[in-house]
Order: C-alpha cells, then sequence, then structure tokens
C-alpha cells in the first residue's frame, strides 16, 4: 500500500469494549492517530486511559470493538488467530516493562527467539542474536541467564530481542519504569539509536518524563481518547528551542502536569 | 522452539524432578500391583507344571482347579489306554487331608499317589533321595523348600521335619524318604508325595478314588482326533497342561476376588498418579503461563505452543515411566527371591506405558487448554 510508505499506523474511531452489559468497559472511545513510518511516538496519559489497551490492538495482540484500524498496510483485526499471530511474528517487536525473559535460557538464546519463530536455523539464529546483543552493549553477557543480569541489562536483552529479526513496528510498554532513571535513559539511548538508523517505527507507553526528549512527537491520551499530538524534541533539530516537545521533556507542559508518576 | 520446550522444562529443576516423580511413582506402582497379580496368578498353575510329563489330562467335567479333582472311577484309564493314538495313560491320586506331625502339630496336606508302575507325573527335580524311593516302606516325598515353614513342628519339636522323620497321615504312620525342589504355589499346604495305592491306603476308603489320568500320546498322533475319541468313550474331559493351568487361573481370579483387590491397588496407582503428576505438570504450565504468553505475542502460534506442551509431557512421561517401570522390576527380582510372587509379562510394561501416557496426554491436554485460551495480552500485564 502507497500509504504504508509514510503512515505505519492509521487509526480513525477506533474504539475497545471489555466485556459486556453493565459490567462493560469502555477503553477506547474513538481514537484516531496517525504514526509516521520511522518515527518514535510517545503516548503518554494518566492511568487507564487506555494506552496499554491501544498499543495491545495496534501490535494484533487484541482485537478492536469497532473503527478503522491499519497497520502496516493491513488490519490485524480482520485476520484469522493464526494469521494475526504469524503476522506479529514477522512485523512487529514488543518490549515489556517486566522485560519477559525467559529465565531458563540465556541472554543470546532468549533474543534468537524471533529468529526460531520464524524458522532461521539455530545456529544463524544464535550468531544473529550474539550480534544483536553487541550492539546492546551485551556482548560479553551472552550467555548469562536473565537472573544473572541487572534490571537494565535484562531490558537491553529484551529489546535486542524485539528488534533481531528487524521487525517494522517495535512497541513498548513502559520500558523504563523498572528501571532507575539513570538506567532508563540509558536503556532509551541504546533503543533510540537502534531505531534512528532503519525505518522502523516506534510507539512507546511511558510515565516517564525524563525520556520525552527521544520522541518524534508525542501523544497524549486521556479517557480512552488521544486528545493532543505534540512534536516532540528529537525531530526538533531545526525548530526553536521552546517546542512542545522541549518543554515535555523537561515536564513543564501544562497538560502533561496531569500524568501521574506511578 | 522444541528445544526452548525442553529447557523450559529442565531449567527449574526442582519442580522437573518433581514432575518425573509423579510419574515414576504411578508407573512403579502399577507395574508393581499388577506384576505381583500375574505372579498369584502363574503361581496357581505350579503343580500342574510339576506334573507336566504328561500330554493330557483326563478329569471329570465339572473340575473347576488343578486342587479340586472330582473322583472318578478306576477304570477310566483302562478305557483310555485302549484309544488309538494313546501311548500310555496313567492314574494319579490328588487330595487334601489331614496329618500330624510327631509332637502333635497339625497340619493340612495335599497328598499326592503317583502310578506305582511308572511313578509318572512326579516332582521334577529331587533334592534328597530318588523318586524311586517311593517304592520303599511307607515312603514319602516332601518339598525341600517350603517344608521348612510348612512342615515345622510348633507345638515342642522346635524344627521342620526333614527326610527320614516319620509323621501320620489320617493316623498312618508314613517316613519321608526324600525331598523335592517344589515350585511356589498359591495353593499354601505342603504336597506330599507317594504312590498311587500307598496314597489309597492313606485316605478314608471310597467308591471312586481316581482323581486324574495322565494321558501320552504316541508321537505324531492328531491329538485332536485322540482327545474327541477319549472323551466319546469315557465321557470324560480331557485338557492339555496349558488349558489346564489356564482354567485353574481363571477360576481362582474369578473366584477369590484377588482381581478385585490388585485392580484397586492398580487403579488407584493410576489414580494417584494422574493426580500427582497431572497438578504438577499442570501447575508447571501455569507457572510459565507469562512466558507462552510473550511467545504468543511474538508469533509462536497456538499450534506451535502446543508442540511444546506435548513434548515436554512426553520428556516427563518417558522418564518417568522408565525410573518407575525399572524400580519395579528391581524390586521384582527382591521378591522373587525372597520367595513372594511377581511376575512381569512384556505385556505389564506395554499396559503400563499406555496408562501413563494417557495421563501425560491428560494433563498435557488440561494445560494446552490454558495455554490456548491465554490472550497473547497479558503480556502487557505487570
Ligand atoms: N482485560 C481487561 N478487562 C477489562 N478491563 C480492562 C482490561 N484491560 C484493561 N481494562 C480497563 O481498560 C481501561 C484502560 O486500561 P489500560 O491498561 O489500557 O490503561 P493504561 O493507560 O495502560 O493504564 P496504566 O498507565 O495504568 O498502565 C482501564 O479502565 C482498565 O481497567
Ligand atoms: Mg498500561
Amino acid at each position: 500500500m502507497v500509504e504504508t510508505d509514510t503512515t505505519a499506523v492509521r487509526v480513525a474511531g477506533l474504539t475497545k469494549r471489555f466485556g459486556s452489559g453493565e459490567a462493560s468497559v469502555l477503553a477506547l472511545r474513538g481514537v484516531d492517530l496517525e504514526v509516521r513510518t520511522g518515527e518514535l511516538l510517545m503516548l503518554v496519559g494518566p492511568s487507564g486511559c487506555g494506552k496499554t489497551t491501544l498499543i495491545s490492538v495496534l501490535a494484533g495482540i487484541m482485537d478492536k470493538t469497532d473503527g478503522a484500524l491499519s497497520v502496516l498496510g493491513v488490519d490485524p483485526s480482520a485476520m484469522s488467530v493464526n494469521d494475526r499471530t504469524r503476522w506479529r511474528g514477522e512485523h512487529i517487536g514488543f518490549v515489556f516493562q517486566a522485560f519477559n525473559l525467559m529465565p531458563a535460557l540465556t541472554a543470546a538464546e532468549n533474543v534468537s527467539i524471533p529468529l526460531l519463530i520464524r524458522n532461521v536455523p539455530q545456529t544463524e539464529a544464535l550468531q544473529r542474536a550474539r550480534a544483536m546483543l553487541e550492539r546492546v552493549e551485551l556482548a560479553d553477557r551472552a550467555d548469562a541467564l536473565p537472573e544473572q543480569l541487572s534490571g537494565g541489562q535484562q531490558q537491553r536483552v529484551a529489546i535486542a530481542r524485539a528488534l533481531v529479526h528487524e521487525p517494522q513496528l517495535v512497541v513498548c510498554d513502559e520500558p523504563t519504569s523498572s528501571l532507575d532513571h539513570e538506567t532508563g535513559r540509558h536503556v532509551m539511548e541504546i533503543l533510540h539509536g537502534m531505531t534512528r538508523a532503519s525505518r522502523r517505527t516506534l510507539i512507546v507507553v511511558t510515565h516517564d518524563a525524563r525520556i520525552f526528549g527521544f520522541a518524534d512527537r508525542i501523544a497524549r491520551m486521556d479517557d480512552g481518547r488521544v486528545v493532543a499530538v505534540e512534536a516532540g524534541a528529537a525531530n526538533a533539530v531545526p525548530a526553536s528551542p521552546t517546542s512542545a516537545g522541549q518543554e515535555l521533556e523537561r515536564g513543564r507542559d501544562p497538560h502533561l502536569q496531569v500524568v501521574p508518576t506511578t | 522452539m522444541l528445544q526452548i520446550a525442553l529447557k523450559m522444562l529442565t531449567g527449574d529443576r526442582l519442580k522437573y524432578f518433581g514432575l518425573i516423580a509423579g510419574i515414576a511413582f504411578a508407573a512403579l506402582l502399577i507395574a508393581q500391583q499388577a506384576s505381583i497379580l500375574v505372579g498369584f496368578i502363574r503361581q496357581t498353575g505350579g503343580f500342574i507344571r510339576d506334573t507336566a510329563q504328561a500330554d493330557l489330562w483326563l478329569m471329570d467335567p465339572q473340575v473347576r482347579f488343578s486342587q479340586d479333582p472330582v473322583p472318578m472311577r478306576d477304570t477310566v484309564a483302562q478305557l483310555a489306554r485302549g484309544v488309538d493314538g494313546v501311548q500310555w495313560a496313567v492314574p494319579l491320586f490328588q487330595g487334601y487331608t489331614r496329618g500330624k506331625l510327631p509332637d502333635g502339630t497339625r497340619i493340612t496336606l495335599i497328598l499326592v499317589g503317583l502310578d506305582d508302575a511308572t511313578l509318572m507325573g512326579g516332582p521334577p527335580q529331587m533334592v534328597q533321595g530318588e523318586l524311586r524311593d517311593l517304592r520303599n516302606d511307607r515312603a514319602v516325598l516332601i518339598d525341600a523348600v517350603s517344608s521348612p515353614k510348612k512342615l515345622l513342628m510348633k507345638q515342642g519339636g522346635g524344627r521342620a521335619l526333614t527326610v527320614g522323620d516319620r509323621f501320620t497321615v489320617n493316623e498312618n504312620e508314613v517316613q519321608i524318604a526324600g525331598s523335592y525342589e517344589g515350585r511356589r504355589s498359591f495353593f499354601w499346604e505342603p504336597v506330599v508325595y507317594t504312590t498311587y495305592s500307598r496314597a489309597l491306603t492313606l485316605v478314608p476308603p471310597e467308591r471312586n478314588q481316581l482323581s486324574f489320568v495322565l494321558l501320552k500320546l504316541v508321537p505324531g498322533a492328531d491329538i485332536a482326533r485322540v482327545r474327541a475319541a477319549i472323551e466319546r468313550r469315557t465321557g470324560l474331559k480331557t485338557l492339555t497342561n496349558e488349558e489346564f493351568i489356564e482354567r485353574t487361573g481363571d477360576y481362582i481370579a474369578s473366584e477369590t476376588g484377588i482381581i478385585v483387590n490388585f485392580g484397586m491397588a492398580i487403579a488407584l496407582g493410576f489414580l494417584i498418579g494422574t493426580l500427582v503428576a497431572g497438578q504438577t505438570f499442570y501447575n508447571f504450565t501455569l507457572d510459565n503461563l507469562r512466558h507462552y504468553g510473550a511467545l504468543k505475542a511474538m508469533g509462536v502460534t497456538d499450534g506451535r505452543l502446543g508442540g511444546m506442551v506435548l513434548l515436554q509431557a512426553l520428556v516427563v512421561a518417558v522418564l518417568g515411566y522408565c525410573i518407575g517401570v525399572g524400580l519395579a522390576a528391581a524390586t521384582g527380582k527382591l521378591m522373587e527371591s525372597s520367595g513372594l510372587a511377581f511376575s512381569m509379562p512384556w505385556q505389564i510394561p506395554a499396559i503400563t506405558a499406555m496408562a501413563i501416557l494417557g495421563v501425560s496426554a491428560i494433563a498435557a491436554l488440561l494445560s494446552l487448554r490454558r495455554v490456548v485460551l491465554l490472550e497473547p495480552a497479558v503480556v502487557f500485564k505487570s
């Protein structure tokens, strides 16, 4: 699709309802959003506003309820369960707040999983995993088990895992909120650096004001909707220092003061 | 991906060993109880095997097992001898009777009377003396293996009867002329051999005393035709050794409740095994649900996840099975050498294998259900 050349994700009037009847929760109440190919979009907003739900639907691990959805040119909600699973394996990378590394596997083995899923032979997969670990500055810890790694190191392993199969879209849910500020920043630098070079689209849900500076744009959600999309600092190199992104990065943006730090 | 499944399985040693131990326990219980049952049933054929030099047993059709003879007229041996294709036919007496040891200890014994002329049907292996010593005055043979227990003088004699000792059978004195290597038997009473004619003098007189006729066919004779001829001529029943062993085993199995008792132990083993192994495996999968969710999100299809779970179950089942059946065989060797009933024909490991695979498959499928129903979106829950 021509559209995907410039637009990775296009969402209009997207809704998501959990449950049915009296007890149902309308977590997304008509989200309109466009994510450009190759950009780093941050998704911010108060707890419970629907950030995780939105990226779950975008990444094809949750069905939408209604609305128009196009991710990398297709609507994952329209696919069969197996097709969608394979589509995720091909095109999507995941970074989780809780790292979600397999405790019984070494760092390199963990990183090789997305390649094994795509039937890359094991030796080649491990080679590429090691190369990837080098890029996240963990070449010397390739044979360590997750429990032998610090939180920051584990998240870097998870980033290597999310990128090793070169997905076009990477979704990250609070990638830095289990880490201390310094480590979180370092992890974000690595993630940013690794996606910058490629035309890879990155959506990062975060509460962490210190990493706002990495964003090309920042989408602010509230109560199941995207209420504002503003330019971030990263693409504002030639722009004025008072751009919204700069404000956001310093946590001084009045709109963002409602963001809790939990 | 399958290698990842194996690493997940072995990653947590404690749970891994717990799983294998659960399956091994179930396999052990099933295989061992079944082997003891088969051992008991097999032992019921002991007497027939000891007497198996003949081709056929001729008996009253109402005989239900080897220790249940129905007396026949003495003349039937003669009748059988006249049938074409019969090489020889000899009488055999066999019956329960009372005895008294020198110190006054009372016993019940199985008295066997062998044809005076040929001594056919005697025990195959002598320990002391010879079979023909039965021709000595008052001579009987005792079981060398069981007599220390079964012919023990408990009323003050303080020892068991041995060769040379005398005791009485229905107030008639007999002398132990030799001993034989007895087979372990399901029927507890000691088997004492003597000649046919002496046996008749030792038991209370009755009109008919003949228990069985042992028949040997001429080489090459058509056994079916000869059997039919004998049965027609005598109006009695012929059984081969194997048929008689089977009839005896079937009777004991169906009349004593032994099958029910062991069946319950086996079912219990199966149940406990299912619960222990199934529960452990299910918990193992639940503990890993988060990781399955992550794999699902990253693009592993349900089919492949199913393969992973089934492989894990299979590995645990095979290892547990080998350990369990191995232990059962090892304890079986010990039990056999200490005289307990234990027999493990190939069917037992085979059936145990099917049971264990069944248990594991159920556990795996229940676990798999959870994995398949799992929403990959759980990965974003912290
Ligand atoms: N599986 C679910 N079933 C029912 N309700 C759900 C489910 N997942 C989320 N919700 C509800 O949907 C709403 C949005 O949840 P979501 O997790 O997307 O918020 P969030 O913006 O990610 O919040 P946080 O910042 O706390 O992670 C909340 O009200 C939540 O309770
Ligand atoms: Mg969330």
